[in-house]
């Protein structure tokens, strides 16, 4: 080895050791020929950095493992359920969508299944892969379990996905064009208004594909907007919001700092009994706290106690004015 | 030159029948590596030695690809800087006149191994960012074909089934990643990401992507 020709020009040729390290991790990667193998070694053995580089190459051509990402979103959050599952690869995703109606695009070739609740309703069905969705209120799932994917469509309410982990079916949610892909080990989405949809990942990798088919790939804690008008939009989120986030399988809602108006526009989703607000000033007040989500009546009381509103229980509504 | 040998031999059958090692780099070296990298940027008194970070980091990772076990290691990180301290000093014992400050370095270093235990986890989700921040920087063909191997974990031949291409398109493919993989974990030791904008995750603005088809 020659320290020498490395204070020639340092950096040119570390950059080129990487490349001829690059070209034998790939090409060890599937299969050498004797010939090859002997190249490789006379190259290894002409600089100790080649060793270590070609290690390196090989070590950034190792797939990032389900395991490591999932000892990474442990620390984030606990999955609810997830030791419940018979695979420890499991990928959840949530669909929400707010607008129902949407265009679907039959596949001929396959058995579709159709899943759906009612308002108020929340239930959990199996999948024939080990997959489990549980719908919430107001939701129907298409789903198509085919030999090279698993397409799912979502044409109206939210769902929560918890995927058996298989590579080579990757499993997709379509809502309204717009798709999240699993790639890694867990994630979920959210469909917002038409041709509006939130994605966010709850551990592992998650593909999605947005406007002009433009593609972002998140990992756990992240969320991603798709909108035709302002495209891919990505943030973070914290562990507390994700929980709040699947808070309505166990039939509960969560408000940290929410405005009276979007707060009852989420319990109207999960009740036949509507909740009106009467003035602009109360509808702007913030809410914060868990509530349960069939319960608006409840609900309506606590807001009117804490708001000193005046409420009114019909047989179908409730409504809250300012006194 | 007869030990050398020797030794070259024994790190070749680590190299290349055993993938094991290999796995344990992936998932135990390469996330310190930009914190070993920022840790050598910052002290750019390796020029005095005419040396540079990467060669630094190869040597390292030489080391660690050529010992007999790595089971005792318990502390990754740790060893891997302590590892990066023992080529360092390697280097200066083989110098003549050694230049003053590169003692000091040295001695920093050392420091910088026995660090408490610093946040794995920080570092295992860093090193995911650096990965979805090299994909989202990846033309689109080599992209898919990236994901499917780094995330999927597919092998070449399945990938070159999945995506109907040549076997050597793949490889091609790969070897583009790989590249860039390592340049964004040059950069990484250089410019920490944060998982925050999608400017860091280098997500395209425009359509400027072909996209794949809905079923």
């Amino acid at each position: 080895m020659s320290w020498v020709f490395r204070e020639m020009g340092i950096d040119r040729a570390a950059g080129e050791i990487d490349s001829v390290a690059t070209r034998w991790a790939v090409r060890a990667d599937r299969r050498l020929t004797p010939r090859e193998e002997q190249e490789l070694r006379a190259w290894l053995d002409a600089d100790t950095r080649h060793a270590g580089a070609f290690a390196r190459a090989r070590a950034m051509l190792t797939p990032v493992s389900p395991g490591a990402a999932a000892v990474v979103s442990e620390s984030q959050r606990q999955l609810p359920h997830r030791n419940t599952f018979p695979r420890r690869a499991l990928i959840a995703a949530a669909v929400t969508a707010m607008a129902g109606g949407f265009a679907f695009v039959a596949s001929a070739a396959r058995k579709e299944k159709i899943y759906s609740t009612a308002t108020g309703e929340v239930r959990t069905v199996p999948l024939a892969d080990g997959s489990r969705i549980t719908l919430n209120t107001g939701t129907r799932v298409d789903v198509a379990l085919g030999d090279t994917d698993r397409q799912l469509d979502l044409h109206s309410g939210e769902a929560f996905f918890e995927v058996a982990a298989d590579r080579l079916r990757p499993f997709i949610v379509d809502a309204d064009g717009f798709t999240a892909k699993a790639v890694g080990t867990a994630f979920t989405v959210r469909r917002l208004d038409a041709r509006r949809v939130e994605v966010i990942v709850y551990e592992g990798v998650v593909e999605v594909t947005g406007p002009n088919r433009n593609v972002a790939t998140l990992q756990a804690n992240m969320r991603a907007e798709l909108d035709d008008q302002t495209g891919i939009r990505l943030t973070t989120i914290d562990s507390e919001a994700l929980d709040r986030k699947l808070a309505w399988r166990d039939g509960r809602i969560g408000f940290t700092g929410e405005s009276l108006a979007e707060a009852v526009r989420e319990f109207n989703r999960y009740n036949t009994i509507q909740i009106d607000i009467a003035g602009e000033e109360l509808a702007q007040r913030t809410i914060t706290g868990w509530f349960s989500s069939r319960d608006p009546e409840a609900f309506a009381q606590a807001v009117a106690s804490s708001f000193d509103a005046a409420i009114t229980v019909f047989q179908s509504r409730i409504e809250l004015a300012a006194k | 030159m007869l030990a050398h040998a020797a030794i070259s031999r024994r790190r070749w059958r680590m190299d290349v029948r055993s993938t094991s090692r290999v796995e344990w780099l992936a998932r135990h070296i390469l996330p310190h590596e930009p914190a070993l990298r920022r840790w050598l940027a910052k002290r750019a008194r390796l020029s005095v030695l005419g040396l540079s970070s990467d060669d630094i980091v190869q040597e390292a990772y030489a080391k660690l690809v050529g010992l007999e076990s790595v089971q005792h290691i318990t502390n990754p990180r740790g060893y891997l800087f302590q590892t990066a301290h023992s080529v360092l000093l390697q280097e200066i014992r083989r110098r003549k006149t050694v230049p003053f400050e590169s003692l000091d370095l040295a001695d920093a270093l050392e420091l910088a191994s026995n660090a408490p235990t610093v946040d794995e986890q920080f570092e295992a989700r860093e090193e995911l960012v650096l990965v979805l921040r090299t994909i989202n920087s990846l033309p689109e063909k080599c992209r898919q074909v990236f994901i499917l191997r780094k995330i999927h974990g597919l092998s070449q031949r399945e990938i070159a089934a999945r995506l109907q291409i040549a076997e050597s398109t793949v490889e091609k493919h790969l070897s583009r990643g790989v590249k860039k993989l390592m340049d964004t974990h040059r950069d990484g030791g250089i410019h920490p990401p944060t998982a925050s904008s999608r400017d860091e995750l280098g997500i395209p603005r425009n359509g400027d992507r072909q996209g794949r088809r809905r079923n």
